[in-house]
């Protein structure tokens, strides 16, 4: 996932707000923009008819069928492929490894975001050059970047010998099974910190100012100040983020299939790497549908769960 | 009150972010010109050399990696996939953002949705639905799921939005029809929002992963990013070839970080668009 602008879809909405009724010549419009209005978003609409609304309903039955790429018949079975999911050892051991992902992943990158965010918004010389770097990351391609973690923090690799040189114990970062995930989970963070810094940013600049004077009139500490006037300030960059992290989290593919393969022990496979290895290397695509499905809907509850938050601020 | 010790700490945490950030790619450039044997030992090469970029033109392309071949397979579906997606997508945008017609709520409504479900449904039924239209293994199974974006629309209804509507008005009570507005008042003054999906749209198509790896299987007609992928995990995995590795990594990183360094504002600016940053 390259780090396209879709935040904003997540406190907006693309259709308007309700305004009071119009009459019927207002909704439709002139004649001519009714026509020009229609043509212009008719072959949107085609395309996703196939594309999208077609495999949308289409997932569903193909999850309800014996669904074998090498054999043309396919019965439909009922949930049997939903059970396969339920009671497959690879749900086990992939929502471990997710929540893995996330417990450190979270921490980290929310951390770095708002130090580095509260740092850049205080400086006065190469605020553009810091900030160009914040992004540099997300815009870098995934399979590129994680060629380099995997040999840099390989057993033998740079890191290993620099924490040598310093008298510590060599660590395996991708090989030992409690750690690997973590270690994968700092490479995305890499990846994200800058680029969630830039919505913490946003968020602290659009604080007035007043309000910080006023705090410093009534003489309060830098400390407190920040917990009093900023935190509140970013809780809706918090959970922008958090959305991001979920979305992340469950598209989660590059990194592990280029740096660990999925292992050591299967401590580093995501949803992802499941689903194609179950659909495209065994060719049971109703399998992989089902957890597709499963997949979606955990995420979505989850991130259904985030939206709620924020619309309670 | 400036105190001086926090504007000494933010520069510390500051730079040091920055490292953390420029590190890897400073590792990547060094290890492309060393010889292999100093990869996992040496920061700096004893040595510069151009083997593993002449491995990546000849041994590899001999051994059925043609990765200039793949790099302009990636321009290519890339391209044609940002032209697309820019053109559909402003064509739809506008529509939602500054037209009356039957059916635009229900539109809205439709792509608000789209950008909710994760892509991970889609695809098994997409590849169901390429494979029923024989498409398998060429280039149309790549470019042809990315033609249209919901994002795009999004973004781009966003922007029309905040165009003025007195100035479509007075244009339309003076005559003007519904095409003369859009190409001499709205498209001049969008100038940037076209850039700006433009080039996330190609960034997003020259790092797909998984989709092409799906697709495709001639290496011929993959994308980079997969034939990056796969030359990495496959027989060329051994620590003979990390050289080679990286130097096909570096042909895979340096477009985009070229693109990125070109119009870092655009870039900034798409964050700027949801989240209100002033640069």
């Amino acid at each position: 996932m390259v780090s396209q602008p879709i935040p904003s879809e997540l406190t907006n909405s693309v259709h308007e707000p309700k305004k009071p009724r119009a009459t019927l010549r207002e909704r439709l419009g002139h004649r001519g923009e009714r026509r020009v209005g229609l043509l212009l978003s008719l072959p949107y609409i085609t395309f996703n008819a196939i594309f999208w609304a077609v495999p949308f309903f289409w997932v569903f039955i193909i999850a309800f069928q014996h669904y074998n790429l090498l054999s043309p018949i396919r019965p439909f079975v009922g949930l049997t492929n939903f059970q396969a999911v339920f009671t497959s050892n690879a749900l086990r051991y992939v929502s471990t490894a997710t929540a893995e992902f996330f417990l450190v992943f979270v921490p980290v990158t929310t951390t770095t975001a708002i130090l580095l965010a509260l740092a850049v918004r205080r400086v006065r010389y190469l605020k553009a050059l810091f900030l160009a770097l914040f992004l540099l990351p997300s815009v870098s391609p995934q399979v590129g970047y994680s060629l380099v973690f995997k040999y840099m923090f390989a057993g033998d690799g740079v890191i290993n010998h620099v924490t040598h040189a310093i008298g510590l114990p060599p660590v395996p970062w991708f090989t030992d099974p409690t750690i690997a995930m973590g270690s994968i989970a700092v490479v995305v963070a890499w990846r994200m910190a800058g680029y969630f810094a830039l919505f913490f940013l946003a968020s602290m600049q659009s604080i007035s100012p007043s309000l910080y004077e006023a705090a410093q009139l009534d003489g309060a500490s830098r400390w407190k100040i920040f917990w009093r006037v900023t935190w509140p300030m970013l809780n809706a960059a918090l959970i922008v983020t958090l959305v991001l992290s979920v979305v992340t989290g469950f598209s989660l593919f590059a990194e592990p299939y280029l740096i660990t393969n999925g292992g050591p022990l299967n401590a580093t496979t995501s949803f992802i790497m499941i689903l194609y290895q179950r659909a495209f290397n065994f060719l049971q695509l109703g399998f992989g549908a089902a957890w597709a499905i499963v997949t979606a809907a955990i995420s979505l509850a989850i991130v259904t769960g985030l939206r709620r938050l924020l619309a309670q601020d | 009150m400036r105190a001086r010790w926090v504007d000494a700490v933010s520069y510390l945490f500051l730079i040091a972010g920055s490292l953390w950030f420029l590190i890897p790619y400073a590792w990547l450039m060094l290890s492309s010109f060393k010889p292999t044997g100093q990869i996992m030992t040496t920061l700096w090469p004893s040595h510069w050399t151009f083997a593993n970029y002449l491995f990546l033109v000849s041994s590899a392309v001999a051994a059925g990696y043609p990765f200039l071949r793949d790099a302009f397979n990636s321009v290519f579906i890339g391209a044609v996939d940002t032209i697309a997606v820019v053109v559909f997508g402003a064509m739809c945008g506008y529509s939602l953002a500054r037209l009356r017609f039957f059916g635009k709520s229900w539109l809205g409504k439709f792509v608000t949705l789209q950008i909710i479900f994760p892509g991970v449904m889609f695809v098994v039924p997409v590849y169901v639905l390429i494979t029923d239209m024989h498409l398998l293994n060429t280039y149309g199974a790549v470019i042809l799921p990315g033609l249209m974006t919901p994002w795009s629309v999004f973004l781009f209804a966003q922007y029309f939005r905040g165009l003025p509507q007195e100035l479509l008005d007075a244009a339309r009570t003076e005559g003007a029809t519904e095409w003369l507005i859009i190409r001499r008042i709205v498209m001049p003054l969008s100038a940037s929002i076209f850039a700006l999906v433009a080039l996330f749209t190609f960034t997003a198509s020259w790092d797909a992963l998984l989709w092409p790896l799906i697709v495709i299987s001639s290496h011929h007609l993959m994308p980079l990013t997969p034939a990056v992928s796969m030359f990495a995990l496959s027989e060329y995995t051994s620590s003979n070839f990390i050289g080679a590795q990286m130097a096909s990594a570096v042909l895979l990183t340096v477009p985009l970080l070229v693109l990125y360094v070109s119009f870092r504002k655009l870039f900034l600016q798409g964050i700027n668009l949801s989240g209100g940053l002033q640069i």
